[in-house]
């Protein structure tokens, strides 16, 4: 199995280009948020996409043009033929177009502007990609908070590894009213930009974006004459089973999916050379984190940073953008630094990646993904090889 | 991961047993209580009663996690959770706490959003409290695919069985009606034309072990269309239920994702929840300009070409048009199946659609009444 296309928009802007050198540079996306108004909150920090990095076009979610931009990216000028398999990971769909209906008509038909509505389940995203580039097959849709568009790429890896012809898998999430003020009620937001793994970090940063990448079996990728840009070796979920919004203290499920994402891979922990964390940056999440993969790399803790710093927490997105940055990291042979940190946990144990990045030789990268309610996440991603 | 060759076909997933049911659907909660409510005519696609309150915890869940929850355990019944996964499809999540949300924005402002609303409102809630409840700690996916979310959850499910990442899964299926979400379908015409949002849960228990019942055959399919359109022609409809015939064979059982029959049909007496016919052989005429009108006729001459001698089943009517009725009318045709046993092996259908061009075929066979 291949990944023959690879797509992302991020607040650090669109491609693989920009992305590569956004990490070269360790520059952050985040800043003022301008996307909608927050009367009576405490400005934060968030990650927004630029309006020019987002094509025109028809009346779209903001979520569906996010989604439509790296899709488009990752197919580029190739259309798979037949039907095959699309696989999205998002948590907020159309609630960005729902909120602005809402706020105006309180539940009532609004039918002057009823379009907003066309947008809030969350699974209109793979229909309106579906739609506008012409795929036809099975549409998955993925809602598991921040470990989203991690399953619905591991579903896709699965599903070509048993036999799809092709595979469109990533994620998306746009920022909204909801999810700010969500998490400011749940008193997770730093007031600051996030500083994951720091000694003084407060919470997490909010951002939007999408990543989609595209899977083939590696032997028609070849016939094409496909450039295989990757490999997705192993895909691992677990639950915590603990609490609705915090995780595990011992990181049960963390454990688990990430063994089995190595397992998956038929790897041991000793020939992972890179983790993207998840990283978020809020006390609970990084220390669980921590103890997680000092659970399972023991004395062959790999290098370590968080990409969170740089984008935001982009929640249902985050999986795929974050499995689109470790294969860009492999092929470079670069680890980025973790933008945003100053003072590094010294209680945490990590071996993190020194500020400004590391390059060196890199095959195998693990992303992890731990998602509200214990549902846990983790990917093997490997370099391609020629 | 393990690949297979290149040159061997798209196998099959390799299907399962249906090892346990569960159900919380309009007048009905449990199985046992469906099988009884089959025999009156549907009343309004809402849940007015949940059941024993006693059996839940103390903490007072929402509604929804409650009838998820309901259903999830009449289906585990007293299975291990040792090696389970659970996959939960949900259309539109906690709505109930989605529109808190967006009332508390709307009244006092983004400061005052409710914590416990707000994580209520994320789509793979109940699945998180499902997997606390019943101690899950294997896989826990949660599918939000429009009106086929159950079915993408069961395709799901059947994947991580496929995959050995467990040894059996719960599919669990919940959506709920709010206010808000029939003045959706009514600013969109759906209202008036029949398809009427409902609410309800199932969940089916899948794996390895006796059951008189299997999974045959779990086909999800797509072609491309505005969001608001089902699937119109039933040109788009045949090659999946063409693909599905050979494991349904010849005098299945189908069950309907459209409304029920139009009204100057003759009916049947009615032996299940909606009404049970033969498909007439008269021409349905051609389909209107609107889409979901012309679902209903595209869905029945797609069937009727395919299976002329076809048993139909309209449980929308009962259960009514929304992203968990498909793993609700899979669970009453599956109780149908039991209910009506032949001497041999028999299938049934459960077909799907969802706005969008989504579409989706799930088949049951029961060994029959003659075997052992």
């Amino acid at each position: 199995m291949a990944i023959t296309g690879l797509g992302l928009i991020t607040g650090l802007g669109r491609g693989a280009a920009n992305h590569r050198l956004a990490l070269r540079e360790s520059r952050s996306a985040l800043g003022p948020l301008t996307l909608f108004e927050a009367p009576g909150m405490p400005a934060v920090p968030v990650a927004e996409v630029s309006p020019g990095d987002l094509d025109a076009g028809e009346r779209l979610s903001r979520g569906e043009a996010l989604a439509l931009a790296a899709a488009k990216d990752a197919l580029g000028s190739h259309r798979p033929f037949g039907p095959g398999v699309i696989a999205v990971g998002t948590t907020t769909g159309g609630i960005f177009e729902s909120e602005q209906h809402y706020l105006r008509h309180r539940g009532a038909e609004g039918a002057e502007d009823r379009w907003l509505l066309r947008h809030h389940a969350a699974g209109t995203v793979a229909d309106q990609l579906a739609l506008q580039l012409g795929l036809s097959g099975e549409r998955h849709t993925f809602s598991t908070a921040c470990s989203s568009s991690a399953h619905a790429i591991g579903h896709a890896a699965s599903c070509v590894a048993e036999g799809a012809p092709w595979a469109l898998a990533g994620g998306v999430d746009a920022l909204c009213r909801l999810t700010y003020g969500g998490f400011h009620a749940l008193k997770l937001l730093s007031t600051g930009s996030c500083r994951p793994f720091d000694r003084d970090r407060q919470g997490l940063s909010l951002g939007e974006g999408a990543a989609f990448l595209l899977l083939e079996p590696l032997a028609k990728a070849r016939e094409r004459g496909a450039t295989v840009l990757g490999q997705v070796l192993g895909w691992g979920c677990a639950s915590d089973a603990y609490h609705p919004t915090s995780p595990h203290p011992e990181g049960r499920g963390a454990i688990a999916a990430i063994e089995a994402a190595l397992a998956d891979a038929g790897l041991g922990p000793g020939e992972v050379d890179y983790v993207n964390a998840h990283g978020t940056g809020t006390r609970a999440n990084d220390q669980v984190e921590a103890l997680a993969l000092k659970a399972v790399f023991g004395t062959k803790l790999p290098k370590v940073s968080s990409t969170k710093g740089a984008t935001g927490h982009t929640l249902g997105a985050a999986g795929a953008i974050e499995a689109a940055l470790c294969l860009l990291c492999l092929e470079a042979g670069f680890a980025p630094g973790t933008v945003g940190l100053n003072t590094a946990d010294a209680t945490l144990g990590l071996a993190l990646v020194e500020a400004g990045g590391v390059h060196g030789p890199l095959q195998v990268a693990l992303s992890n993904s731990f998602g509200f309610g214990g549902n846990n996440a983790a990917l093997v991603l490997a370099r391609s090889h020629p | 991961m393990n690949a297979r060759s290149d040159s061997e076909p798209q196998a099959l997933l390799p299907m399962p047993r249906l090892l346990g049911l569960g159900i919380v659907a309009p007048g009905a909660v449990g199985c046992a209580e469906l099988a009884a409510a089959s025999k009156r005519p549907p009343g309004a696609p809402t849940v007015e009663r949940l059941g024993d309150e006693a059996t839940l915890k103390a903490r007072r869940p929402p509604r929804l996690e409650r009838m998820a929850l309901i259903a999830a355990k009449e289906a585990l019944g007293t299975f291990p959770v040792e090696g389970l996964g659970l996959v939960f499809g949900t259309g539109y999540g906690g709505l109930a706490a989605t529109v808190e949300l967006l009332e508390g924005l709307a009244s006092r402002g983004m400061a005052f959003g409710s914590p416990t609303a707000f994580h209520q409102s994320v789509h793979s809630a109940v699945a998180g409290q499902l997997s606390l409840a019943l101690d899950v700690r294997g896989p826990c996916l949660t599918a939000s695919s429009r009106e086929l979310s159950g079915e993408s959850a069961l395709k799901m499910g059947l994947q991580l069985l496929a995959s050995k990442r467990a040894s059996r899964v719960l599919v669990v299926a919940a959506d709920e009606v709010v206010p808000a979400l029939l003045s959706a379908f009514r600013a969109f015409g759906a209202l008036d034309r029949g398809w009427v949002p409902g609410e309800g849960a199932a969940a089916v228990l899948l794996g390895e072990g006796d059951s008189d019942l299997s999974l045959e055959h779990c086909a999800l399919a797509g072609h491309p269309a505005s969001l608001l359109d089902l699937a119109g022609d039933s040109r788009h409809l045949l090659p999946l239920l063409k693909g599905v015939a050979q494991a349904v064979g010849p005098d299945p059982l189908v069950s309907l994702a459209a409304p029920g029959p139009d009204e100057d049909e003759e009916s049947s007496p009615s032996t299940g929840s909606g009404r049970t016919e033969p498909l007439p052989s008269r021409s349905l005429g051609k389909d209107p300009a609107d889409s979901s009108t012309g679902a209903v006729s595209a869905e029945r001459t797609a069937v009727a070409e395919v299976w002329p001698g076809a048993e139909l089943v309209f449980d929308t009517a009962r259960f009514g048009f929304h992203p968990s009725a498909g793993l609700m009318r899979l669970v009453a045709a599956a109780m149908r199946l039991r209910a009506q046993p032949r001497p041999g092996p028999r299938c049934a259908l459960v077909h799907g659609l969802a706005f969008g061009g989504g579409q989706s075929a799930v088949v049951l066979r029961h060994r029959g009444s003659a075997h052992r």
